[in-house]
């Protein structure tokens, strides 16, 4: 708990750093964070993959986006509407395609990431097709526009770190070992009485409502949507990012969210082919650093200053 | 057998795996606080009864009662719900998690605690947890494992894996315990205390129900002793008189397989064959478990040399360590003039083993010819990385040999060098399995159980086989289960117990040993290590008129 607190101090304090590009990273590591820490239960925890994350992102984002234009909801409210019916999809589509493991599990998340975005891009009446969705409603505080990176930095920051929080429990309760236990043996945990069709449609469902409301958060907060930000690449990305992180490492996972967004800045100049070192960086983590980059490089200085302490022995 | 309802009845349960028949006809009943074991040979069907017990196979026909209610249907999750809990063979620990954790984790479900809730911090996920520890630390000391709660479940010694399996099981609130081989793999004295432990469970309200094939382990616990044999029931009753049924015997033993005649009269003994394999002091480990136990064998040129024992024995595992699929833990394994310790598999092929597995291990969608071919790949590739697209003339003459042997051998596979080998019945399969392995022209032909699940007939066939592709100058490791066919056509034998050589000598001599039937169906050595004369059942095994 008391990294939860450090951590919120260092939050708190980076919101006074006067740099807009700074904090609008930030922000977007903020959001990213929070699809990343459900993929990493769902994934790392509970041992599902998933290769269709950033649809939940996207029918989040365009599911806020057009309850609040259609409707005429408040924002504030669109978002939790929003974000209750992308985690029934997720319940949904987990009752769809947990009969199935291994690769036919990734090939029809992979499919259902596909579909959704394919969805964005053309249903014209709807979602606007390629030129997306304009002047989508801005969330406002006693009139107040959220519209500045420093307005939006307490809303991302403050719902990133509650599903940290929120994250951290579940792990660490009773029901974080039956997540472990199905991660590990499906036929034991079965054995021991646990559902794990259930355990792993709630799981789906719950890291789904998490990417739902950062896209929604996202929508609200630039104002215009296009497909293109969820694509498969942005779950391949988050993917990576969770791998990054060692799977089932909540602060590991914040740490590769960060990894990634700022590597991402320094590949700009690569423009498209950035996923090629994307893909790169995911099999060098995988193969040498199989608990995440953040475990391998502690162990790699670990050894090398006990290395260090030997020679001066 | 008491009065009264009975805690579990089965009765008519039949459950088939695509054409195999596991289960037949299966009737079977556990009263209440009663210990009984279930035991019978390799393939069956022990395990597939339990699997259906605790929900995880669904039977063809058949029903299931639980306390008079109807679980044949049940998932797995919901039959533990109702009190059946099991363990497994392999007893499949949750390596991540420590000792304490794993027996929590049997806990969890019974408590019922929602996902929301999970996510506060405080309040019932805090209270549940403190409840499912205390549990956790009562059943560790109900198995003993108090001492290491805090340790990694992965680190533990074999015989406290296994009463970690049964804590774990115990957590979910099991009033039937279903084991799965408890006693596989633990030294005499973790087998004392495993004894312990499940008594004590008795006494504590619980009902047991294990399969084992560790005779020491059932004599020293079952009150009642369930025989099956081929899926179905064979036998019923006491230990000490489904010791002496003559179809238990059979079961075990096996029929002799018919082969006589084509057996020579000069059987080859080590002193006039050059040795071909030299195993020494060969010791293998599986997480702990003790499968191989220093360990020495040697097969000479020329030579069929048969390596019988019980399920669990090590045979499998010595032949797959000798293929190169097994690290050892100690010893060396020299074949000719090299060693082949730490050699990866496709050289050892490369270096002249070849290998029937158990279970055939076909490459089921592929047809006949091309698993044949498959079988030639190691000199194939051997020849040159070309070759995999064009075979040289030479290379492709040389296949065809090795094919119109096979054929040659096995007529039936040229009809239907075709046909994918899935189609095939269990013996052409077989056959297929032992043509693939001559394929790459082996000296020595190691077989794992090739008379597993097949007819008598086939069986004949199949060891004439053998006996011919000896007289031809192949040198024959034979693991059999079924110990009277392989003695037949064995000129040297070793029986093995618990992963170590307890007899060997030549196949005539050991058919008329008590040390076999011993090996199979004694549970006297638990209490006296050497072997004790004149114990009848014993008697009744080993004498070939006793079928």
């Amino acid at each position: 708990m008391w990294r939860i607190g450090a951590f919120t101090l260092l939050i708190v304090a980076l919101w006074f750093v006067e740099n807009n590009y700074v904090l609008n990273l930030l922000v977007v590591i903020a959001l990213q964070t929070m699809s990343a820490l459900g993929l990493s239960l769902l994934m790392g925890y509970t041992g599902q993959i998933s290769l269709g994350h950033a649809a939940f992102y996207g029918l989040g984002a365009y599911g806020s986006a057009l309850i609040s234009m259609r409707l005429g909801l408040n924002p504030w409210l669109s978002i939790f509407a929003a974000t209750a019916i992308v985690a029934g999809i997720g319940w949904s589509l987990g009752w769809l395609v947990f009969r199935l493991r291994g690769h036919h599990l990734a090939m029809a998340t992979l499919a259902f990431g596909v579909i959704v975005y394919v969805g964005f891009v053309e249903l014209h009446d709807l979602t606007g097709g390629p030129n997306g969705l304009q002047d989508v409603p801005i969330f406002t505080v006693l009139g107040t526009f959220l519209d500045s990176d420093r307005l939006i930095y307490p809303l991302a920051w403050g719902a990133c770190i509650l599903t940290i929080v929120l994250a951290h429990n579940l792990v660490h309760s009773p029901k974080g070992l039956s997540m472990r236990s199905v991660a590990e043996n499906e036929r034991v945990a079965a054995s021991l009485g646990q559902d794990v069709s259930a355990l792993k449609r709630q799981i789906l469902m719950l890291s789904a409502a998490w990417a739902a409301f950062a896209g929604g958060i996202w929508a609200h907060y630039l104002g215009y949507l296009s497909p293109n930000p969820f694509d498969v690449g942005f779950s391949i990305k988050l993917l990576v990012m969770v791998a990054i992180g060692g799977f089932a490492n909540i602060w590991g996972v914040l740490f590769g969210v960060a990894f990634v967004t700022i590597l991402g800045q320094l590949l700009k100049p690569f423009g498209f082919y950035d996923v090629v070192i994307y893909g790169l960086l995911l099999v060098i983590v995988m193969v040498f650093f199989p608990n995440g980059l953040l475990d391998g490089l502690v162990t790699l200085a670990r050894s090398a200053v006990s290395g260090l302490r030997g020679a001066r022995a | 057998m008491k009065a009264g309802h009975p805690l579990l009845e089965v009765s008519g349960v039949t459950v088939s795996f695509g054409g195999l028949v596991a289960l037949d006809n299966v009737g079977v009943h556990v009263d209440e606080r009663e210990i009984v074991a279930l035991i019978g040979p390799n393939g069956a069907g022990k395990t597939t009864l339990l699997n259906v017990l605790a929900g995880a196979t669904a039977p063809n026909s058949g029903t299931v009662s639980f306390r008079g209610r109807r679980i044949e249907r049940l998932p797995a999750h919901r039959v533990n719900a109702l009190g059946i809990a099991r363990t497994f063979q392999s007893v499949e620990l949750l390596q991540r998690l420590s000792v304490r954790e794993n027996v929590m984790a049997g806990g969890v479900a019974r408590t019922g605690l929602g996902l929301g809730v999970s996510m506060l911090g405080f309040g019932p996920p805090k209270a549940v947890e403190a409840r499912l520890r205390e549990q956790a630390d009562e059943f560790l000391g109900i198995v003993g494992l108090s001492q290491r709660a805090d340790e990694p479940a992965a680190i533990l010694p074999a015989g406290q894996q296994r009463l970690l399996g049964i804590a774990r099981a115990l957590a979910t609130g099991g009033e039937l315990i279903l084991l799965d081989e408890p006693g596989a793999g633990l030294n005499d004295i973790e087998k004392t205390e495993l004894i312990d432990v499940i008594r004590r469970l008795r006494d504590n309200h619980r009902t047991i129900l294990f399969v084992e094939h560790d005779m020491s382990v059932v004599g020293q616990l079952a009150e009642r002793i369930v025989v099956l044999d081929r899926g179905r029931v064979i036998a019923e009753g006491l230990p000490d008189d489904v010791r002496r049924s003559p179809e238990v015997i059979e079961a075990y033993l096996g029929q002799p397989a018919a082969a006589a005649g084509a057996r020579p009269a000069t059987a080859r003994t080590p002193a006039d064959a050059r040795p071909l394999l030299n195993v020494a002091n060969l010791s293998v480990r599986y997480s702990g478990l003790l499968a191989l136990d220093d360990l020495s064998l040697t097969i000479g040129t020329g030579e069929i040399v048969a390596v019988v024992g019980a399920n669990g024995a090590g045979k499998s595992t010595l032949l797959k360590t000798i293929a190169g699929f097994v690290p050892t833990a100690g010893g060396t394994i020299g074949f000719e003039e090299r060693t082949l310790n730490g050699v990866r598999a496709e050289e050892i092929v490369g270096a002249g083993i070849g290998m029937a597995p158990e279970g055939r291990e076909l490459f089921p969608t592929l047809s006949v010819m091309d698993n044949l071919t498959l079988g030639n790949y190691t000199r194939i590739r051997a020849a040159g990385f070309v070759n995999l697209l064009f075979r040289s003339r030479r290379l492709q003459q040389q296949l065809d040999r090795q094919l119109q042997t096979v054929f040659e051998l096995f007529p039936v596979l040229l009809e239907r060098r075709g046909q994918s080998a899935g189609t095939l019945s269990g013996g052409q399969g077989q056959m297929l399995a032992i043509g693939r392995a001559l394929m790459s022209a082996p000296k020595l032909l190691m077989l794992d159980e090739p008379s597993l699940g097949l007819a008598p007939q086939v069986v004949s066939q199949i060891m004439a086989t053998l006996l011919r592709l000896r007289d031809d100058g192949l040198t024959i490791l034979l693991v059999e289960q079924n110990a009277r066919a392989a003695l037949e056509i064995a000129d040297r034998a070793y029986v093995l117990a618990a992963g170590k050589v307890v007899a060997s000598g030549s196949a005539a001599e050991l058919a008329g040993d008590k040390a076999i039937s011993e090996a199979y169906l004694g549970w006297e050595g638990a209490r006296d290590t050497a072997l004790s004369a004149g114990e009848p059942a014993v008697e009744a095994a080993a004498s070939p008129g006793s079928r």
